[in-house]
């Protein structure tokens, strides 16, 4: 195509914004090493946490899906991270000015990279969940999650729930630390209060029984 | 033109203004006066300190070993208001003035209730025992001393229920009995221990604060007190008393049934030179009952985490503004600057815990002790240590993120990597995982990521002595206090040195 037909029929500006996007943001190696980093943290801790767990009665108590996806704890990090950096790095570099002079529509330069975040943190949430899963349906078996012990299958329509949502989950926390890397433009000061949902106000910080003597 | 020698390039600056401390002068100037950073130090403190609130809630509530929750039942005390257990079979006498008391055990053995009343022979625990023993009175929880032998741990003297001394090792028979002695001289008691009645050697020397002349002395069995349903059986000949001998009373301290509520006795029986005594229950700290004074410290978590973004940023706002390159001109041996920066860094963090520390226990243990009794009782040693060990947790965690801010140089990522590696091992610790592994929760995960340095808050003690359930919820640690916080401080030395020679080697 030559320049001139280009001009003549120029792309919808939010197809040019989502272009724009999605060059930065695949030029760049920091969200690649990142995305990597969710998939290998969250299916090599899955391998770990499978490996580690014992059921040795119908009574164990252990949610299968919940050993497979542990690594979503580590993994979340990672996509705060990603999802900090993705608008946080302009506001740390200065390019926020150019963007904004190239691109004078804001909410649609602001939705046209949510969206490029979007779709490659999903598919990355996507192949992370699977593996942890896929490692889970093969480890876990031979260590007592069998049809004795109630385990009827890993593949179950709850199983395939907890999946589902585990991505979602991922894909919505990279979201919520790119809005909130917006609203404080400050990447440092964005991950700690994103982390600082995830992690304080995980089940378990707050747990503490007070301890009785044996009867 | 003329060639001369040409001077090597000199630093202008006096010899003291190149010292080590004028670096940390400097940084700490950069420090102060950067608004942003002294009131994210100001939010760790007020964090720590406003977080106690969030303790006291569900203090008074216990977790059963069933599931059930309830109010926390009372327990008897020992000396110094520890909670104890104090449930055994006591053959005494009374005693008044100063004297000693020797006895020969000939046999230790174990019985296991099968049935409601029906007993099997086995079971002895590594801690039942039996030997011979000095209370002040037959209360539960009076202050005592005591010469025993041990189903696997030897010969010990035990006195006031915490302490523990070790005697002679090996396991008690006809063919190699043991000798016991104890000798009262006042408010001490001596324990001797001997293999033939004719060479002893000091078992333990033991203050009793306040004890009364006229005090019992005598025998007493304690079959386990991590399953009560074992009963230890000890055999005792050559009986000797220094006192004018009153003839053995027979007292089930405590008193121990089965699950049905039916008594379940010890038993004396005499015979020609022999006494044996049977028992259930033990004489040993218990593991307390209420909440750990430690959850007045939970809001460390909350507190933790502008301490890192400031302690991370510290090193990455430099790069990110290229003040760096000023920096180390101003400062060329860049091992140095590295070493300034930890300096003030760690001081910082060191202080806001402190303070913080100080603050959320005053403030905290009353708020506790409203709502029920505390596990155990601290001593002000102990709350020193968790002061200062808070303080010190949190300067190493703050070392911890600038030596990770120097490697990776992105703030963002740096303050994502430290608080993942202190938080997430102790949420997993808790996790789908906790209390299924074999070390019944809370194991490798707190032993050797950083996140062991939590241990540095324990409040509540472990006894080698007490075979129990320490479980992590109820504020016990795989690592003891100081060992925990070394491993963070190998976490931060190691970061550090790999900071220092990237710092040397990149390119600012």
């Amino acid at each position: 195509m030559s320049l001139t037909a280009r001009a003549a029929f120029p792309p919808h500006p939010v197809v040019q914004a989502l272009h724009a996007e999605w060059t930065k943001f695949r030029t760049v190696a920091g969200p690649a090493w990142l995305l990597a980093g969710v998939v290998t943290l969250t299916i090599a801790v899955a391998v770990a946490a499978a490996s580690a767990a014992q059921c040795q009665s119908a009574t164990c108590g252990i949610d299968p899906a919940a050993v497979s996806f542990t690594g979503i704890y580590p993994a979340q990090a990672a996509v705060a991270v990603a999802g900090v950096l993705a608008i946080g790095n302009e506001y740390s570099t200065g390019i926020i000015k150019l963007s904004l002079t190239a691109m004078p529509r804001r909410l649609t330069w602001f939705f046209a990279k949510a969206t490029v975040l979007t779709a490659p943190v999903l598919a990355a949430s996507a192949l992370a969940v699977a593996g942890a899963a896929l490692a889970g349906r093969l480890i876990l078996p031979g260590h007592g999650f069998t049809l004795a012990h109630g385990y009827a299958s890993l593949t179950s329509a709850t199983d395939l729930r907890a999946a589902v949502g585990a991505v979602l989950y991922l894909t919505l926390i990279a979201l919520l630390s790119f809005g909130l890397a917006a609203a404080v433009r400050d990447p440092a000061a964005a991950i700690g209060l994103v982390l600082g949902v995830l992690y304080l106000f995980s089940p378990g910080t707050w747990t503490r029984s007070a301890r009785c003597p044996p009867a | 033109m003329t060639t001369g020698t040409v001077a090597p390039l000199r630093s202008s600056l006096t010899p003291e203004r190149e010292s080590f401390w004028h670096l940390v002068h400097a940084e700490w100037t950069k420090f102060r006066t950067v608004r942003g950073w002294v009131i994210a130090v100001l939010i760790t403190i007020v964090a720590i300190t406003v977080f106690v609130f969030l303790a006291s809630g569900g203090g008074s509530r216990c977790t059963a070993g069933n599931g059930a929750s309830g109010a926390c039942p009372a327990q008897p005390t020992g000396p110094g208001g520890v909670p104890v257990q104090d449930v055994f079979y006591f053959a005494h006498q009374p005693v008044t003035g100063n004297g000693t008391i020797t006895v020969q055990v000939t046999s230790l053995t174990g019985q296991t209730l099968t049935g409601a009343t029906q007993m099997a022979p086995g079971g002895l625990q590594p801690w039942s025992k039996a030997g011979i023993i000095i209370k002040e009175n037959t209360s539960q929880g009076s202050a005592y001393a005591a010469m025993m032998v041990t189903g696997s741990n030897g010969v010990r003297m035990q006195w006031d229920y915490v302490n523990d001394t070790p005697g002679l090792t090996g396991s008690v028979s006809a063919s190699s009995p043991r000798w016991l002695r104890l000798v009262r001289d006042g408010g001490t008691i001596t324990g001797y221990d001997s293999a033939d009645g004719t060479h002893w050697t000091l078992g333990g020397t033991a203050t009793l604060p306040g004890l009364t002349s006229t005090v019992q002395a005598g025998l007493f069995a304690a079959g386990s007190s991590d399953s009560f349903d074992i009963m230890a059986t000890g055999v005792f000949r050559h009986i000797g008393l220094s006192w004018p001998a009153t003839g053995w009373t027979g007292t089930n301290v405590g008193g121990y049934a089965n699950a049905a509520g039916t008594p379940l006795p010890g038993t004396l029986r005499q015979s020609a030179g022999t006494i044996t005594v049977a028992s259930f229950g033990d004489i040993s700290p218990a593991t307390g009952s209420g909440q750990s004074l430690q959850r007045a410290l939970i809001g460390t978590f909350f507190g933790l985490i502008p301490l890192i973004v400031v302690a991370a940023m510290f090193i990455t706002a430099e790069y990110r503004r290229g003040l760096i390159r000023v920096s180390l001109t101003a400062a060329p041996r860049r091992g140095r600057l590295l070493a300034a920066k930890a300096v003030v860094i760690g001081a910082v963090g060191f202080v806001a815990g402190l303070v913080a520390a100080t603050l959320a226990i005053a403030v905290g243990k009353p708020l506790l002790l409203r709502a029920g009794p505390l596990a155990w009782p601290v001593s002000l040693l102990t709350e020193a240590r968790m002061v200062v060990g808070t303080g010190a947790l949190l300067a190493v965690a703050a070392v911890l993120a600038l030596a990770i801010g120097t490697i990776v140089r992105r703030s963002a990522l740096a303050v994502a990597i430290v608080i993942v590696v202190i938080f997430v091992p102790y949420l997993l610790a808790f996790g789908p995982l906790a209390g299924h592994g074999p070390a019944g929760g809370g194991g490798w995960e707190l032993r050797i990521t950083p996140a062991a340095a939590l241990s540095v808050q324990q409040a509540v003690p472990q006894f080698y002595q007490l075979i129990a359930n320490y479980p992590l919820n109820s504020g016990y640690y795989p690592l003891a206090p100081w060992a925990g916080l070394a491993v963070e401080c190998a976490w931060a030395a190691a970061a550090l040195a790999l900071a220092y020679y990237l710092l040397r080697r990149r390119d600012a």
